[in-house]
Formats: C-alpha cells, structure tokens, sequence
C-alpha cells in the first residue's frame, strides 16, 4: 500500500488497477527489490487486507442498488469495490442487476401514469376525513340534530333530510347516503371509513355542520 | 434526484406535512407516481392502485406527526404501501370468495399465494406486454422483492424491512424469481 492510499478513499476500479502497478514497479525497481518483506509489512498487509477484503458476497448483494447508483460512501463503497476487483461472480451480478433494473424501467415507460385527478381526489378525502375527525371528537356526536351536509363535485348540497338539486342530483343515491349517515350517527359517530365508502360508491364527499 | 438528496427533500416534506397542504402536495407528486407504479405492477389493475396510492398517502398524512426517521422516508412510504396492497387483495379475495359461496374459514388469504389482479386494464402493447405478462405470472412475493430491489432501489435489508421478512428470504425469493424470469424471458431482453 502507498501513502495515497491511507489519505484519499479508492473511488474507482482503475485506481485499485493503478496501486497494484505503482506497487509492483516500486518493489521490483527500488533499493529493496531484492529483499523479502518484513514481519511487521507482512502484517500491516495482512490486517488491511482483511479489512478491505472481509465484505462477502452476501453483502455486495445487499448493497448492489446503491452501488450501482454510486451512492455508497467510504469505506464501504471501497470495500464494496475491493471485493469485487477479485470477484468475478459479483462483477457478473452487477451487470446482471443494472440490465434487469433498465429493462423493468424501459417497460415500465409503457404503463398507464397515475392520473392528473388523483391529487384532488386525495385532497377531498384529506378534507372529508378532518370534518370527521372533529365530529368524533365532538361531545354531542349522538345528537341526530346535528345537520348532515353533503357536497357533490358539481355542488349538490343535502342537508338533513332535505335535497336541493342544484345540478343533476341522483335521489337515490343521496338517499342512500343519508340512510348511511343516520345509522353510522346511531351506532355512535361516523366512522372515518364512512368517507371512503361514500366517496366509492356514492360519489359524494361529506362533512358535517353542528346545528 | 440522487437518492440522499431525495431522502433530505423527503424528510423535510415529512416534517412538514402536519401544518402544510402544500407539503402533502409536494410529497404526493414525489413519491405518488412511484408508488403507484408499484402498486399496478402487483396488482395489475389501474383502479385498484389508485386506491391504494390514495390509502398510502393518507396514511402518510396521518402518520407523518409520528414518524421518528428511525428507517428511511422512502422504506416507510413503500412499507405503507405493502400494507395497503396486502389488505386490498385480502379484501378483494373475501369478497370472491363470499360472492361464490366459498367457505371463508377453510383456507387463510395469504398475501403471498393469493392470485393477482386481472391485469385487464393495463395494455402497453409490443415488447412491454408481453414482459409484463410474463412478470405477473412470478407469485406475489418474488414479483415485490423484484420491483423494490431492481426497481425502486433498495438494498436487500431494506426490502426485508419493508416487507417485514428476513433478509435470507429476500435473497432466496430475489434469486428464485430472476431464475423464474429468465426461464420465462427466454431469448429476451435478461
């Protein structure tokens, strides 16, 4: 190992390529060519060896999408790269995984997207579940009196037992809605899953109104 | 967006979701696209994973007071939607089985070896059809350790810790399903 090494994290295979030829040229070329290494180099090689070297391949596995994406910091992302300097299966895996990871995303071009409404139907359930939300904290959350209102998206309004038909207001299914309302009311407060229900198959979004 | 700058906007956005629609709003167009995409690879139907990206995100807005930032926003979002794809196909095989007249009692739903949906809404049409064709034909389990390893990018603890199964299991269910696959995409594009 050179003094470069203990300072600047490897970022790259080619850097591993560069040590090992720097190392090899400095032992064959310098005073000590001709000389074994010492007890104490033998160690310090083998301690930083095994440090560098002891990811398996177990973990180079677990690790692969953010080593593919670059996104592993030293020095995992050193050992990450150690290892597979001398493993030629991970290498393999590597490139297995970004050639499955762009073919699912290529395919995955070919889907239908989430549609522009999708946004303002989670506002109207966000708002529809905070009405509720204060009913049930609402102490008289029995007391039938309270008025019931509904708003369609094309701005029906119900209120109680009462319908005023702004628009094309469905009288069956409002009245479904209000039946549904009453016996949640009965059964103590209306459930916030009652928000989902009317939007799923009433198409109308509720809040209430204390009298 | 790289992956740590995204979580930093994540968290930031989470953090913020209790006193900002405009949050909720941001948070939604960053992680509902993906989610959604995730939810229709599993289940194959566009209404159903509409309903679950809604599901997850309300639960995102609920939640989100709680979060502590102990895993990653990104795992706590998808473990989320798992939750909510689970308790859809659950549901929705219930409701096959009462409409045929089947004994609920007889067989637990298991998430893992319940069919998936119809995949009748989705037609992309040339090469994509027939991958996604092939793709829905892996058991639910492999096809969720497929997507959020090669797809979504997580790495194996994390998909263990969205999924709520050891890692030895992502890793036997990651190399089960791409045997699976390339026997299935024989001459194709793995």
């Amino acid at each position: 190992m050179t003094t470069r090494d203990r300072r600047e994290p490897i970022t790259h295979l080619t850097d591993l390529e560069k040590m090992r030829t720097h190392d090899s040229r400095r032992a064959s070329s310098g005073p000590n060519a001709h000389r074994t290494p010492g007890k104490k180099a033998r160690v310090m090689k083998r301690v930083v060896e095994s440090v560098w070297a002891q990811m398996s391949c177990a973990e180079v596995l677990g690790i692969m999408p953010p080593l593919a994406r670059c996104e592993l910091r030293s020095p995992e992302q050193d050992r990450a790269l150690f290892h597979l300097a001398s493993c030629p299966a991970c290498r393999r895996e590597l490139a297995e995984y970004v050639n499955i990871s762009n073919a699912i995303k290529s395919h995955r071009a070919a889907l239908p997207g989430l549609p522009p409404s999708a946004w303002s139907n989670l506002r109207e359930t966000m708002e529809t579940s905070r009405h509720l939300e204060e009913v049930s904290h609402t102490p008289d959350r029995h007391d039938l009196g309270q008025v019931i209102v509904a708003r369609a998206p094309s701005g029906h309004t119900v209120t109680g037992d009462q319908v005023s038909e702004h628009e094309h207001t469905d009288p069956v299914l409002v009245n479904r809605f209000l039946d549904a309302v009453t016996a949640a009311l009965l059964l103590g407060g209306v459930p916030p899953v009652l928000a989902g229900v009317c939007r799923g198959t009433l198409g109308l979004a509720i809040s209430t109104e204390t009298v | 967006m790289s992956g740590p700058r995204r979580e930093d906007k994540g968290l930031a956005l989470v953090r913020a979701i209790p006193n900002s629609e405009c949050a909720m709003r941001e948070f939604f167009e960053e992680f509902g696209p993906q989610i959604f995409h995730y939810a229709l690879t599993i289940l194959g139907d566009t209404h159903a994973a509409q309903e679950v990206v809604q599901e997850t995100m309300i639960g995102v807005w609920r939640g989100a007071s709680r979060f502590t930032a102990s895993s990653s926003v990104s795992t706590w979002v998808y473990s989320i939607c798992h939750n909510k794809i689970v308790d859809y196909i659950r549901r929705e095989s219930r409701h096959v089985r009462r409409a045929s007249g089947a004994d609920l009692s007889a067989s637990a739903v298991t998430f893992e070896n319940e069919p998936c949906g119809t995949w009748s809404y989705i037609d992309p049409g040339g090469d994509s059809m027939e991958f996604w064709e092939t793709f829905r034909r892996l058991p639910n389990g492999q096809r969720e350790v497929i997507l959020l390893f090669y797809d979504a990018g997580f790495s194996v603890a994390e998909v263990a810790e969205i999924l709520e199964i050891p890692a030895g299991t992502v890793r036997s269910r990651l190399h089960a399903g791409k045997q699976r696959l390339r026997v299935l995409l024989k001459g194709g594009s793995l």
